[in-house]
C-alpha cells in the first residue's frame, strides 16, 4: 500500500516537472504576441488573447496545487511538536508579502496564547496560504480582510473574513471537496484545489474546517487544531530537530 | 549602452526562440545552443557576458558544462534554468559559481528581470552599498568568483539591513553547503522556514542534509 501511494506521488511528481517546460513555451508566446500585436488588435481578438492568457496561468497554479496534493501523503507530513506562538506568526509572514500591493487592507488579531502544537510547519504554511490567496481572490479591491487567532478550550482557532462573493449555503459543504469552485464562470483563478487540500491537511492534524455562517455579506472560514498535550520528554525531541 | 552579450543553452527548442524573442533589442544580442558541446563552442568563438543554461540536458549537461568553463578559467555569470526537482544540483552548481536560478514556468518578465538583475550587479560597489539588495547583489557576486567568507560577510550586512528576507538566509544555508559546514547550513535552512515555512529549496535542502548526516 505504501509502495503504490509512493508510486503515485512519484508519478505526479514526474508529470508535473514535465509539463512545466511547454507551459513555459505557451506561458512565454501568448505573452510576447500580446506585447507585440495587443494594440493592433480588435475586441473579440484580446479577448480571446486574454483567455489564453488566464488559462495558461491557471494551468500553472493547477501544475503546482498538483504538486503539493500529492505530497499531502503519510509519509510526506511530518509533525512535529511546536510553541503555538510558531503557528500565530505564519499568517503574519503572508500578510507581509500579500500586503506589496497595497489592494487589500489586512488586519490580524493575535490573542496572547500559550501551548504547544504538534504540525507539519510547512503543510500548515500551505493551509493559511490556501486561506489567505482565496480571500483575497474573493475580495472586492480596497476592502479588508479580517483574521484572528486565539487558543479556547485546548485548541488553537484561526479565522479569516473577507466581504466579496458569498458562498451560497448550497455550496457550503462540498466547497472543500476536489476540484470545486465558487463559480465556473467568474474569471478569479483557480483550481479548485486548495480548500481540499486545507481540509485534507487540517483532518491530518486532528481538526477540523469550516464555513461559519455569521453575516449576510461575508464569509468566514473557521478551522480549529488540538493542542499538543504529550509529555516533556516527546516535547524535547521534537523541537530539537 | 554597451552591448550585453547572452548566450541561452536549452535543448528545447521552443523555449530558446521565446526567451531569445524576449531578450532580444537594440542594445541586447542573444546567441542560442541546444546543448552543452554546442555551448562551449559559441565560447571559444564569441565573447559573452551572461549565460541562460538549462542543467538537464543530453549529452553535455549544464554541470559538465560549468565544470569545463571552471577547468578552462573561464569567468562567465550564469543564470541556471531549473524545472522543480533539480534543486539537488543548485549545490553543485554554486560550487561552480552559479548563484543565480530561474525557475520554469516563467514569463517573459520574469527572465528580463533576472537578466537586469545580473547586469545590475556588475555596477554595485561597497562604497556605494546602502541596501540590503546592495549587500546581496555584492554577496552573490562574491560566490560567483568562489569567494565564499567574502559571500558570507555580505550576506551578514545585507540581514544587518532587513532581518526578515528568506531568500538571505536560503543563500547562507547554500554557501554554508557548499563550503561543507552542514550544522550551520541547517540552522540557516530552518532560519529560512521560519519565515517562509513553505519553502521548498529549504525544505529539500533540509531532507537531503538530514538523510546524508
Amino acid at each position: 500500500m505504501v509502495e503504490i501511494g509512493q508510486m503515485k506521488t512519484d508519478f505526479i511528481s514526474t508529470a508535473s516537472h514535465e509539463l512545466r517546460t511547454p507551459v513555459t513555451s505557451i506561458e512565454m508566446s501568448i505573452n510576447l504576441i500580446k506585447e507585440k500585436l495587443e494594440e493592433k488588435m480588435d475586441k473579440s481578438e484580446k479577448e480571446l488573447l486574454d483567455i489564453a492568457v488566464e488559462d495558461v496561468y491557471r494551468l500553472k497554479l493547477l501544475i503546482n496545487d498538483l504538486l503539493d496534493m500529492s505530497k499531502l501523503d503519510s509519509q510526506n507530513i511530518i509533525t512535529k511538536v511546536h510553541d503555538v506562538e510558531d503557528i500565530i506568526k505564519i499568517p503574519g509572514s503572508i500578510k507581509k508579502s500579500k500586503m506589496k500591493n497595497n489592494d487589500y487592507d489586512f488586519k490580524y488579531e493575535k490573542r496572547d496564547a500559550d501551548g504547544k502544537i504538534k504540525m507539519d510547519n510547512s503543510k500548515m504554511y500551505l493551509v493559511f496560504k490556501n486561506l489567505i490567496d482565496n480571500a483575497v481572490k474573493y475580495s472586492k479591491k480596497g476592502s479588508t480582510i479580517k483574521m484572528e487567532s486565539s487558543v479556547e478550550d485546548n485548541y488553537f482557532y484561526f479565522s479569516i473574513i473577507n466581504k466579496g462573493n458569498k458562498i451560497p449555503k448550497s455550496q457550503e459543504k462540498n466547497i472543500f471537496e476536489k476540484f470545486v469552485r465558487l463559480s465556473q464562470s467568474d474569471h478569479t483563478p483557480g483550481t479548485g484545489l486548495g480548500l481540499a487540500m486545507c481540509k485534507k491537511i487540517i483532518e491530518y492534524h486532528g481538526g477540523r474546517i469550516w464555513i461559519d455562517p455569521s453575516s449576510e455579506e461575508t464569509n468566514k472560514f473557521v478551522f480549529k487544531l488540538p493542542l499538543y498535550r504529550g509529555d516533556e520528554n516527546e516535547n524535547e525531541k521534537d523541537t530539537d530537530s | 549602452m554597451k552591448m550585453r552579450k547572452i548566450l541561452i543553452v536549452d535543448d528545447e527548442k521552443n523555449i530558446l526562440k521565446t526567451i531569445k524573442t524576449a531578450l532580444e533589442g537594440d542594445d541586447v544580442s542573444v546567441d542560442t545552443a541546444m546543448n552543452g558541446e554546442e555551448c562551449l563552442d559559441l565560447i571559444e568563438q564569441k565573447e559573452f557576458d551572461l549565460i541562460l543554461l538549462d542543467l538537464k540536458m543530453p549529452v553535455i549537461d549544464g554541470i559538465e558544462v560549468l565544470k569545463r568553463l571552471s577547468e578552462k578559467d573561464i569567468f562567465i555569470p550564469v543564470v541556471i534554468i531549473t524545472a522543480h526537482g533539480t534543486i539537488d544540483k543548485a549545490v553543485e552548481a554554486m560550487k561552480l559559481g552559479a548563484v543565480d536560478f530561474i525557475q520554469k514556468p516563467f514569463s517573459p518578465n520574469e527572465i528580463r528581470e533576472i537578466v537586469d538583475d545580473m547586469f545590475e550587479r556588475n555596477e554595485v560597489v561597497e562604497e556605494n552599498a546602502s541596501t540590503y539588495k546592495d549587500y546581496f547583489q555584492l554577496a552573490k557576486k562574491s560566490a560567483q568568483q568562489r569567494e565564499y567568507d567574502k559571500a558570507l560577510d555580505y550576506a551578514f550586512k545585507s540581514l544587518n539591513k532587513e532581518e526578515e528576507i528568506p531568500e538571505v538566509f536560503l543563500f547562507i544555508g547554500f554557501i554554508y553547503e557548499v563550503i561543507n559546514e552542514h550544522d550551520k547550513a541547517m540552522k540557516y535552512y530552518n532560519a529560512t522556514l521560519s519565515i517562509e515555512p513553505g519553502n521548498q529549496y529549504a525544505l529539500d535542502r533540509i531532507k537531503k542534509l538530514g538523510d546524508s548526516l
